[in-house]
C-alpha cells in the first residue's frame, strides 16, 4: 500500500506505515480513509498524534487548559510554569508520556487528589470514534447526566475512541519543596499509617520507602503551598505516631528499577515484607503507583484487557481500531 | 385484587395482555413474588418527580407498570430479564422511588423490578476500608450500621432516609458532604450487576487493564443494567467536626472564597454558599425546631394552613417576575463550611479557610449557622411537600459549571427562570475546577393546567440557559424523563456512542425504555 495514496498524513517511518494527522479534522479523514480501504489502525498502520499540539488560553480560575493529545506532559508542564501552574504531581514515567498516551494507556489518565481519591487529569475529553463521529464530554467539574462516556477513552488503548484533546486540570505551582522522614516498626504499621493519613487528606508528591534496615523508613516529599505542607506534616506525624512510627533521619535514596506499576496497598506491604525498597507516587486509597519490584499492573506497556472490558469491542464493529491488545 | 375506591376506574389502565400472558413465567422467575394488584401498580407508578405530584393533585396518575416483581438474587433478576427479552416487555429497576426526574415512570408499562430485597450489609473489611452492600439497602440504614461500628460512608443525600444504594449508583448521586468524600462514583470500588442481556457480572477493582465498565454503568438509570450490590469505600467515623459561617458582601465574593479554598488544597466536607435572597430569608439557619413530616402534622397544619397558603401563593407566585425583582434589594451572601475528620486537621483547615474568607472581607459568624444547618439539613424535602400542598409547584435544578462560568450560569438561569417561578439558589459540591449550582423554583398559576404548562416552560428555559452559559444538565439528580432531551442535545454526536452501548448491553431495549432518551 502506498502511503501517498492514502493522504498527506500517511508516512513511512522505518518501513512501517504511520498516520500522523495534523489536527482533529485530519484524524477524522484518517478514520474514514482507513475504513474505506479496510486498513486497521494499530495493526496495519500505526497512529502518531505528535502533531496534535493545540493549546488553548489557560482558564486561570478553574486552573484548566485545553491541550492537544500530542503534548508531552513534561513539555506541557513547562508551558504552564510561567502561569504558576503544573500538571503534577505525576511520576517520572508519566511525565514522559504524551497526553493521549497518558489518558488512553494503562494510567487511564488518573491522578490522586487530596482525600485519597483518584480522578482523571482532565475534566473534558474530545475524541473520535471508529465511525468518524466526535465525542466531547462536558467541561463541568462533575455530572450526573447519564453514563460517563469518557470511560470509552480512559484506559481504552485507543481501541474504542481516539483522544484528540483534553481539558487538563492543573494545580498551583508549589511554593514549597519539603522532605521529612519517618520510620515504622513494620510494613503493616507503615501501610496503616499511610491509609489513615491519605483518608484525612495527606497528599505527598513522592515517597521513598526502604525496609532493609529492619524498620520501614519512609522519606516523604511534598511540593505544595507552605500551609498545605505544614498541615500534611502535622497530620502524618499524628498518623505515624498512632501506628508506632517516629521521625527519623535520612532514608536510603537508591532508586529502584524504573518500571512503574499501579498496585495495591496489600502488594506494597508484601514487597516491603520481602525487604524490597519502593518509590511510591500517586498515592490514593484505591491504589498507588510504585517503582520497584512489586506486583501490579505494569504501566509502560498496554496489556490485555479484562474480559469484561472486551464486552465493549462491538462498539468498533469493523475492528477499525484494531480490537483489544 | 385490591380495588381502590378513591381512584377513578379509568385512571388505572388494566395490565397489558402481554404481561398477563407471561404471568406464570415472571412469577416462576421470582418464586411467586409477582403482582398485578392495582395498589401495587399505583404505588410504583410514580417517584418523587414534582410533575407526578402535580398530576396526583389533579387526580391524574403517572403511567403505572403492568406488574411488579420482587427478586432476591442475581439469578432471579437474570430470569426476569430473560422472560422480558423473550416477550419484549419493558423492565423498570426500582429502589425506593426517591428520584426527582421520573426515572422510574413506566412510560411503556411493563414490569417494575423492585430491588429492595437486596438488603444485605456485610461487616466492614477494616483492612481494606470497604463494605459490601445490597442495592436495596436504604442510605439511612447503611449509615447507622456503619456508625455503630465506628465507620461512615460519608454519603448524605437529602433523600438518605428514602433512597437506596442501587438508586444512588443508577443516578450518580451526591451527598451533602461530597466536597470531602466525593460523589457515589468516587465511593464505589466495584459493583455486581445484571445486564440487559441477562448476564451477571462483577466489575473489577483497580488495578486492571482496559477501559473501566463501571463509569458506563453508574448513571445509566436502569437503561443498561440492574445493580444488585456494590463494594463501597468507608471512612472512620469523624473524631472531630468544625463548623464556620461567613457572610460576604456579594455572591461573587463568596464564590471566590470557595474557589480559593479548593485552590489551597482545603477539603471541607460541607460548602454551602447561599445567594442573597436565600441568605436573607431561608439560609439564616437560626437554631430552631426541626420541620415536621406531613404524616406527623396536626389537622391545622395539614388542612387550614395549606388552604390559607394556597390563596396567598396564587397572588404572589403567580407574578414571579415581580417577586424576583424584589431580590435586587439584597446583596449579602452567606457561606457555611464544615470540616470533619482528624480533629487537629479539621481545626487547621478551618484556620486556613478563615484566613481566606477574612482576606475577602467576610464577616465571621462563628459556628452557629453551620450547626443550625446541620441540625435541620434534611428538612428541605418536607418544606417542598408543604409548598406542593399549598397549591404551588416547587422543584429544584442542580447543575455544575467550571469556575469561569459559574456566575454567568447563575445569572442566566436566574433571569430565564424568573419569568415562570420564584428563584433561589445556593452553591455547593465544590471542586478545584468548579462547583454545583442548586436552584429552587416555586411557581403558581391560574389553574392546574396553566401551572403545568408553566412548569414545563420553566424547565425548558432554565436548562437551555444553563447549557448555553457553560453549565451541564445535571450534577446529581440524574436525567430520567425530565432532562432526557437536554442530555441528548448536550451529548452531540456522543449520543450515538451511548446508543451503541445500549445496543451492546440491552440489545432488546427492555431496560427502562424512554429514560436518558434511550
Amino acid at each position: 500500500m502506498s502511503n501517498a495514496s492514502l493522504g498527506s498524513w500517511a508516512k513511512r517511518i522505518n518501513g512501517a506505515l504511520v498516520a500522523e494527522p495534523a489536527d482533529e479534522r485530519e484524524l477524522i479523514e484518517v478514520v474514514h480513509v482507513l475504513a474505506d480501504r479496510g486498513v486497521k489502525l494499530h495493526q496495519d498502520m500505526a497512529l502518531s498524534r505528535a502533531r496534535l499540539t493545540s493549546l488553548s488560553e489557560i482558564a486561570k480560575n478553574s486552573m484548566t487548559v485545553e491541550a492537544g493529545a500530542g503534548w508531552r506532559l513534561s513539555d506541557l508542564d513547562a508551558k504552564l510554569k510561567p502561569h504558576a501552574l503544573t500538571v503534577g504531581p505525576l511520576s517520572p514515567a508519566a511525565m514522559q508520556l504524551r497526553l493521549g498516551e497518558f489518558l488512553e494507556g494503562p494510567w487511564a489518565g488518573l491522578r490522586s487528589i487530596p482525600g485519597g481519591r483518584l480522578e482523571p487529569i482532565c475534566t473534558s475529553i474530545t475524541a473520535i470514534f471508529p465511525d468518524g463521529r466526535r465525542l466531547e464530554t462536558s467541561r463541568a467539574p462533575r455530572s450526573a447526566a447519564g453514563p460517563d462516556l469518557s470511560a470509552l477513552v480512559l484506559g481504552g488503548h485507543g481501541r474504542l475512541a481516539l483522544c484528540t484533546s483534553a481539558v487538563v486540570r492543573c494545580i498551583p505551582l508549589p511554593e514549597n519543596d519539603v522532605r521529612g522522614t519517618w520510620s515504622f516498626p513494620s510494613p503493616q504499621s507503615f501501610v496503616t499509617a499511610m491509609q489513615r493519613a491519605v483518608a484525612e487528606g495527606f497528599w505527598p508528591w513522592r515517597m521513598h520507602v526502604d525496609p532493609r534496615s529492619g524498620r520501614v523508613v519512609a522519606e516523604v516529599r511534598w511540593t505544595a503551598s507552605v500551609g498545605a505542607v505544614e498541615r500534611d506534616r502535622e497530620l502524618l506525624h499524628r498518623c505515624a505516631d498512632a501506628a508506632g512510627g517516629r521521625p527519623s533521619g535520612e532514608a536510603e535514596r537508591e532508586a529502584p528499577v524504573d518500571v512503574e506499576h499501579e498496585t495495591t496497598w496489600d502488594a506494597v506491604r508484601s514487597a516491603l515484607e520481602s525487604k524490597k525498597p519502593l518509590q511510591l507516587f500517586r498515592v490514593s486509597l484505591t491504589s498507588v503507583v510504585a517503582r520497584g519490584d512489586v506486583e501490579g499492573l505494569q504501566l509502560d506497556t498496554p496489556s490485555t484487557w479484562t474480559s469484561l472490558a472486551g464486552r465493549l469491542l462491538p462498539l468498533d464493529a469493523r475492528g477499525l481500531f484494531g480490537g483489544a491488545s | 385484587m385490591t380495588r381502590l375506591s378513591n381512584v377513578p376506574a379509568a385512571a388505572l389502565p388494566p395490565p397489558r395482555s402481554a404481561v398477563l400472558d407471561a404471568r406464570a413465567e415472571f412469577s416462576a422467575a421470582v418464586g411467586g413474588r409477582f403482582s398485578t394488584d392495582d395498589l401495587d401498580r399505583l404505588s410504583y407508578a410514580r417517584d418523587c418527580w414534582p410533575l407526578g405530584l402535580l398530576w396526583i393533585r389533579q387526580g391524574k396518575i403517572p403511567p403505572p407498570p403492568d406488574a411488579v416483581v420482587w427478586p432476591g438474587t442475581d439469578d432471579e433478576v437474570a430470569a426476569v430479564i430473560k422472560v422480558a427479552r423473550a416477550k419484549k416487555i419493558a423492565l423498570i429497576p426500582y429502589g425506593s422511588g426517591s428520584g426527582v426526574c421520573g426515572g422510574t415512570w413506566a412510560l411503556q408499562g411493563g414490569v417494575t423490578l423492585d430491588l429492595k430485597r437486596f438488603d444485605a450489609i456485610s461487616e466492614v473489611d477494616v483492612e481494606h476500608r470497604s463494605v459490601v452492600v445490597g442495592a436495596g439497602v436504604l442510605g439511612e440504614t447503611l449509615e447507622r450500621r456503619l456508625n455503630s461500628r465506628g465507620w461512615t460512608l460519608g454519603h448524605f443525600p437529602s433523600s438518605i432516609a428514602t433512597s437506596t444504594v442501587g438508586g444512588w449508583l443508577a443516578a450518580r448521586s451526591a451527598g451533602q458532604f461530597s466536597s470531602k468524600y466525593g460523589k457515589i462514583e468516587d465511593m464505589v470500588l466495584s459493583a455486581r450487576v445484571v445486564l440487559g442481556t441477562g448476564e451477571r457480572l462483577e466489575t473489577p477493582e483497580r488495578p486492571f487493564s482496559g477501559p473501566d465498565l463501571l463509569p458506563l454503568l453508574v448513571g445509566s438509570e436502569g437503561t443498561l443494567c440492574a445493580f444488585t450490590s456494590a463494594k463501597l469505600r468507608v471512612f472512620p467515623f469523624p473524631a472531630g467536626r468544625v463548623f464556620h459561617g461567613f457572610e460576604f458582601k456579594s455572591v461573587e465574593t463568596g464564590l471566590e472564597a470557595i474557589r480559593l479554598l479548593f485552590r489551597e488544597g482545603l477539603r471541607p466536607a460541607v460548602v454551602r454558599l447561599y445567594d442573597p435572597f436565600d441568605t436573607a430569608f431561608v439560609g439564616k439557619g437560626k437554631p430552631g425546631r426541626a420541620a415536621t413530616p406531613p404524616s406527623q402534622r396536626s389537622s391545622l397544619l395539614r388542612n387550614v394552613v395549606p388552604a390559607l397558603l394556597r390563596q396567598v401563593t396564587k397572588q404572589t407566585l403567580g407574578r414571579p417576575t415581580v417577586m424576583n425583582k424584589l431580590q435586587s434589594a439584597f446583596s449579602r451572601s452567606r457561606l457555611i463550611l464544615m470540616f470533619e475528620g482528624d480533629p487537629a486537621r479539621a481545626e487547621a483547615e478551618d484556620r486556613a479557610a478563615t484566613s481566606i474568607c477574612r482576606q475577602l472581607g467576610a464577616d465571621d459568624l462563628g459556628e452557629d449557622p453551620g450547626r443550625a444547618w446541620f441540625k435541620k439539613r434534611y428538612d428541605v424535602s418536607y418544606r417542598m411537600s408543604r409548598l406542593i400542598e399549598s397549591g404551588t409547584f416547587a422543584d429544584t435544578m442542580e447543575i455544575a459549571a467550571p469556575w469561569e462560568r459559574v456566575h454567568e450560569v447563575y445569572e442566566r438561569v436566574h433571569e430565564a427562570a424568573s419569568q415562570y417561578a420564584f428563584v433561589l439558589c445556593h452553591f455547593s459540591h465544590a471542586y478545584a475546577d468548579g462547583c454545583s449550582l442548586y436552584f429552587s423554583f416555586v411557581g403558581s398559576g391560574g389553574d392546574e393546567k396553566e401551572m403545568e404548562e408553566r412548569y414545563h416552560q420553566l424547565w425548558r428555559t432554565a436548562l437551555a440557559a444553563a447549557v448555553s452559559a457553560g453549565g451541564n444538565v445535571s450534577h446529581h439528580h440524574g436525567v430520567g424523563v425530565l432532562k432526557a432531551g437536554a442530555m441528548q442535545d448536550a451529548l452531540g454526536e456522543g449520543r450515538h456512542a451511548l446508543r451503541g452501548i445500549k445496543d451492546v448491553f440491552d440489545p432488546d431495549g427492555v431496560m427502562n425504555p424512554g429514560k436518558l432518551g434511550l
